[in-house]
């Protein structure tokens, strides 16, 4: 009977962690990643703080998530993509002609990073979690809520992209 | 042995995981001895290697300070950027402004409305006008149309009865009214009689007019007494004693075709229609303008 008692009782919840555990161990990844997105260091700013106030709300629920950097960098992408709309830093008509214009690849090189804002944010987040941090692909696949084969297909549409406009631009 | 080749197009499918050396033994192999034998897609692995080479070496930006020290707390500086000065109006503001606006807009639209619907009236009467004075007045050069048209009657029958009521005492009477008396040309002095038949055959009603022209004794000096021909009909224009215009009009009446002739050709069903006009014009005192047009249905 004790024992049939035992595994009726509900496990004790652990206490949330707390938000000051996020910034020390996520803070440098997620700002940089809002950063290399937005392309704007304040609104890299508004959306790290967006984030957290995300993780804030939705931290206790997430109280027996074993997966804890792959829950933080779904929030993070959610939210970064969100904002991408209005306070990301687009490419200028003047820099879009510039780009298009001729130029060797080492001077295309140059400008490699508004070429990398040229696309799609989802794009963009891809390429930095995965070549930029490392990290696996079931922690991007749960992170843009995708499967991992089209992931792969998607990176290398990207490079595919990056590489014409880098190379066989005319 | 097919299975011991991989074409460029297995190789681009497998590049992602190929770059990555996530790519299982027999396939990496095939992937490696492609690349041995394909000059381009050698190149694209060169192209993507270095992409991926310049993400990963893209500075990495660390968290600042204040944001680290207080990520909730702490005073950031809003990017102005992305927000318009309308946008970094507070909101509460904004809101009613916006509100009062709308309001306006439709209050204005209401009071708009009937002062809209008078003038697009005024513009459909002077067109109206402009219209009718085109039609009855067709010399509008002689005779000044812009005047307002003063009907006296409208129809064969309701108006011939007003004019078969009025004496010729009363004509005259109009006739010493009419005539100027200090040499001014006012609005009303001179006088223009029209006659309107409506006929599918001018050419027929030309002879009956003749005939009565004959019967009045008018004048061979009046006018074209032949008639003129002119798109959409024949005019008569004469100037003729003011005395005989009831005679000129009983008379027109008759040889006028009966409404259920044509009616179902005339879109308002008459056939005889008449007005007495005012112009500016000078015409000789006693006498009066008369038009008899007779126009093709």
């Amino acid at each position: 009977m004790k024992e049939a008692e035992a595994e009726v009782t509900p496990p004790v919840r652990p206490p949330a962690a707390p938000l000051d555990h996020f910034v020390q161990t996520y803070g440098d990844l997620l700002f940089d990643l809002s950063e290399a997105v937005l392309w704007n260091p304040l609104s890299a700013q508004l959306a790290f703080r967006s984030i957290l106030k995300s993780i804030r709300s939705g931290r206790k629920r997430n109280a027996f998530e074993t997966h804890e950097r792959a829950w933080v960098l779904q929030i993070a992408c959610e939210r970064i993509l969100g904002m991408v709309s209005r306070h990301a830093r687009r490419v200028t008509i003047e820099e879009l002609i510039e780009l298009d214009a001729h130029g060797t690849v080492p001077a295309r090189m140059k400008k490699f990073d508004a070429y990398f804002h040229r696309l799609p944010a989802q794009d963009q987040l891809l390429l930095l979690l995965k070549d930029k941090h490392g990290l696996p692909w079931s922690e991007i696949a749960s992170a843009l809520r995708s499967p991992e084969g089209s992931l792969k297909v998607r990176r290398q549409q990207a490079l595919r992209t990056l590489e014409e406009w880098l190379w066989d631009a005319k | 042995m097919g299975r011991e080749m991989m074409d460029c197009f297995q190789w681009q499918s497998h590049a992602s995981e190929f770059i990555d050396g996530s790519l299982g033994e027999p396939l990496g192999r095939l992937a490696e001895a492609h690349l041995d034998g394909c000059k381009e897609c050698k190149e694209h692995h060169q192209h993507y290697r270095l992409i991926l080479t310049s993400i990963a070496g893209q500075a990495r930006k660390p968290l600042p300070a204040p944001l680290r020290a207080a990520p909730l707390s702490a005073i950031l500086p809003r990017p102005e950027l992305a927000r318009s000065r309308w946008e970094r109006i507070p909101w509460y503001l904004r809101t009613t402004l916006e509100g009062m606006s709308i309001v306006l807009v439709i209050l204005i639209g209401i009071s708009a409305g009937p002062r809209v619907r008078r003038l697009y009236e005024r513009s459909i009467e002077k067109s109206l006008s402009e219209f009718s004075e085109t039609f009855s007045v067709s010399d509008s050069s002689k005779t000044d149309a812009s005047l307002p048209l003063v009907p006296v009657g409208a129809t064969a029958g309701a108006a011939g009865d007003e004019f078969s009521g009025e004496s010729e005492e009363d004509v005259s009477a109009e006739e010493d009214d009419s005539v100027e008396t200090d040499g001014d040309i006012r609005v009303g002095s001179s006088e223009i009689w029209r006659f309107n038949l409506r006929t599918d055959s001018p050419d027929e009603l030309i002879a009956d007019v003749s005939q009565v022209f004959k019967d009045l004794h008018v004048a061979a000096d009046a006018g074209a007494l032949g008639g003129l021909k002119i798109p959409g009909g024949i005019q008569f224009d004469l100037l003729v004693n003011k005395n005989i215009v009831p005679g000129l009009k009983r008379s027109l009446q008759k040889i006028a075709p009966k409404s259920s002739e044509i009616s179902a050709m005339s879109p308002t069903g008459e056939t005889f229609t008449w007005y007495r006009i005012k112009s500016r014009r000078k015409i000789p005192p006693g006498k009066t303008r008369v038009v008899i047009w007779l126009s093709q249905i």
